[in-house]
């Protein structure tokens, strides 16, 4: 199907690949089998399971394709329409003005059949958008760069800007284009061991505390007389524990797999995955907030992890509120040229000196990170430190804060200590939070920060928040 | 050292708005009306607990949460406040956990009004600014409509010339 060379002024609604009802009731198909299984066990005829599957494979399908047939995707006047909806017609446009990131999924339903998922996350929604599923691959890569080209276009003060972005016919360009190096992969034996070392630990420690827990009861049963077969209930749990543990980090490994990180244009492009495959594309200039995490064990190699936060709510195929993954694990050069990379201008080997540690009466407070925490104001951002267990120091470019807040709690006033918050656009998980500062300290921080604030912006091209 | 809250301690001078005093009235209403949910939901296990003191006990309890909250109120209300300077607009609340918010013009992105029966029956109205910090919502409550209105307008013009100067 060839693209439009330009955007009319009523665009056709395109519909979904016919496969989609399919991929869609693999479910459905999966708890019709089981049901039918259970039928034939009971009733032990063939002939009620058969029916059953039949009659409900019918339901499906036709429910499916009406389903199908009646949904489609447009783009329009800056944003991209969806209809959905059989019964009930419901119509969601996405501002493309306001778009942080698409990602191209292939779940592996979907890659069997060489099609893939948009996922494509706006600013300002009130819940994460449902993905758009599901297309042809190059059907779907081929929106994707359109609405990135659309987006800028809606953006751009200047010309010049969206000239040197692309035109609006998406199909031919820039997957051609610019097919710069990668600035950062992962090997995969770097992959598994880190995901060992940061997932392994903390689970051996909860399962040892769990096993000591019941031992000592085991033994104080023991001591009154009581003959309590506590290793019966401790099997259980432990499976269960090793199980999840197991499925955790063979899931981290899989989704991160062959994971590559480039700069095509003002974009970043991630691409990882083994059975399901991402590519994920955020634009530079929609980044708020870059961290970078160190669990406890992979100090030993010095690795550490980039993430960045846009303004979407929620990121990522977990659909926890967590940024983006720039880089899973990298040693330090490497991770310093990634947040680099989406954050130009900062030196990320000064950070740690940079930032100050809370008052020493604030100790009691938080006891076991209190020598890791700090916060201060650098050249361009706002950079504050926490945690213990996975140490994470986030800037905040001084032009992305939003609002900044002081707050003091009963105890805090008593020690005259307060807490400032500097909120950027999106999640409020992605704050940048200054834990228990001096009261004075912490007021002119917030002052500093508002005025920093203004001064960044002003240098800037007006832009949305 | 007599703790101070936070926002005594700003570099400079603010002229700080107070809450009309009605807003009290309302938020001691609004404040009986729970209580006296409170204490119905609380009659009946009670009175089967203890048999007819129990009724007593809970009147009791309920009044002396009340009171206490009633004070936790009106000191509360009296710290409300806001202030508008040249570029940003301060908010301060709260009795227990003192918080000050500082809202650029720039950033506001939707001014609400709000008024729930109660405030309206007071002529009472309140205001809810939101930056694209999601989640966030920075309230002025009890403005006499008229005020409200005017913050408003002038949070929407403010907003403006600091993006057209941009």
């Amino acid at each position: 199907m060839s693209e439009a060379a330009y955007i009319g002024p009523e665009e056709p609604k395109r519909r979904l690949h016919p496969l989609t009802p399919l991929l869609e009731s693999v479910r459905l198909l999966v708890a019709v089998v089981l049901a039918s299984s259970w039928q034939m066990f009971v009733r032990e005829s063939i002939t009620a399971a058969v029916v059953l599957a039949v009659g409900a494979g019918l339901v499906g399908a036709a429910g499916g394709f009406l389903s199908w047939l009646y949904t489609g995707y447009r783009v329009h006047a800056g944003e991209l329409q969806i209809t959905e909806g059989v019964l009930v017609r419901r119509s969601r446009t996405l501002a493309l003005e306001r778009l942080q990131g698409i990602e191209v999924a292939q779940p592996l339903r979907a890659r069997l059949f060489g099609l893939a998922q948009l996922r494509i996350e706006v600013a300002g929604a009130n819940e994460t958008e449902a993905p758009l599923s599901y297309l042809r691959l190059d059907e779907a890569q081929a929106l994707r760069e359109r609405l990135l080209a659309l987006s800028v276009r809606e953006r751009a003060a200047e010309p010049a800007e969206s000239d040197k972005d692309g035109d609006v016919d998406g199909g031919e360009e820039t997957e051609a284009a610019v097919e710069a190096a990668p600035i950062a992969t992962v090997p995969t034996g770097r992959l598994a061991g880190s995901t060992v070392l940061e997932v392994l630990p903390p689970a051996v420690v909860m399962l040892g505390v769990f096993i000591g827990g019941l031992a000592v009861v085991d033994r104080v049963l023991g001591g009154m007389g009581v003959e309590a077969r506590l290793g019966m209930f401790a099997l259980l749990p432990v499976l269960f524990a090793i199980g999840a543990t197991l499925v955790q980090m063979i899931g981290t490994v899989l989704r991160n797999w062959g994971f590559t990180l480039q700069r095509v244009d003002g974009r970043l492009r991630i691409e990882r995955g083994l059975t399901e495959k991402h590519s994920n594309v955020v634009p530079l200039e929609r980044v708020t907030a870059v961290s970078v995490q160190v669990p406890l064990l992979w100090r030993m190699f010095g690795w550490r992890r980039v993430e960045v936060s846009t303004a979407s709510i929620a990121q990522g195929a977990e659909g926890m509120v967590r940024g983006a993954n720039l880089l899973p694990v990298g040693p330090r050069a490497q991770a310093h040229l990634v947040a680099d990379t989406a954050l130009p201008g900062i030196a990320w080997e000064q950070v740690p000196d940079s930032l100050a540690r809370p008052p020493r009466r604030a100790r009691w407070r938080v006891p076991f990170t209190w020598r890791v925490r700090g916060a201060g104001l650098g050249e361009q951002v706002f950079a504050v430190r926490y945690g213990l267990v996975r140490t994470t120091t986030v800037a905040v470019p001084y032009a992305r804060i939003q609002e900044v807040e002081v707050t003091q709690g009963p105890l805090q006033r008593l020690q005259s200590l307060a807490t400032v918050r500097a909120k950027i656009a999106g999640s409020v998980a992605h704050d940048a939070i200054a834990l228990h500062r001096d009261a004075a300290e912490a007021v002119a921080i917030a002052a500093e920060l508002r005025e920093r604030a203004d001064a960044a912006v002003a240098l800037e091209r007006p832009r949305l928040f | 050292m007599k703790p101070h809250p936070v926002w005594e301690q700003w570099p400079t001078e603010l002229d700080w708005q107070p809450m009309a005093p009605d807003l009290r009235t309302v938020r001691l209403l609004a404040m009986s009306l729970r209580f006296a949910i409170l204490f119905v939901v609380l009659a009946v296990p009670l009175m089967i607990w203890l048999g007819p003191v129990g009724l007593l006990v809970d009147l009791a309890v309920v009044t002396a949460l009340a009171a206490f909250r009633s004070w936790v109120i009106v000191r509360a209300v009296r710290a409300w406040g806001f202030a508008e300077r040249e570029k940003d607009l301060l908010v301060k609340h709260g009795l227990l956990r003192r918080e000050l918010n500082i809202v650029p013009y720039g950033r506001i992105q939707l001014v609400d009004l709000k008024a729930g029966p109660l405030e309206r029956a007071f002529d009472l109205t309140t205001v809810q600014v939101r930056t694209a910090a999601l989640g966030a919502v920075t309230e002025i409550p009890g403005l006499h409509p008229q005020v409200a209105a005017g913050l408003r307008d002038r949070l929407a013009a403010r907003a403006a010339e600091v993006r057209e100067g941009l």
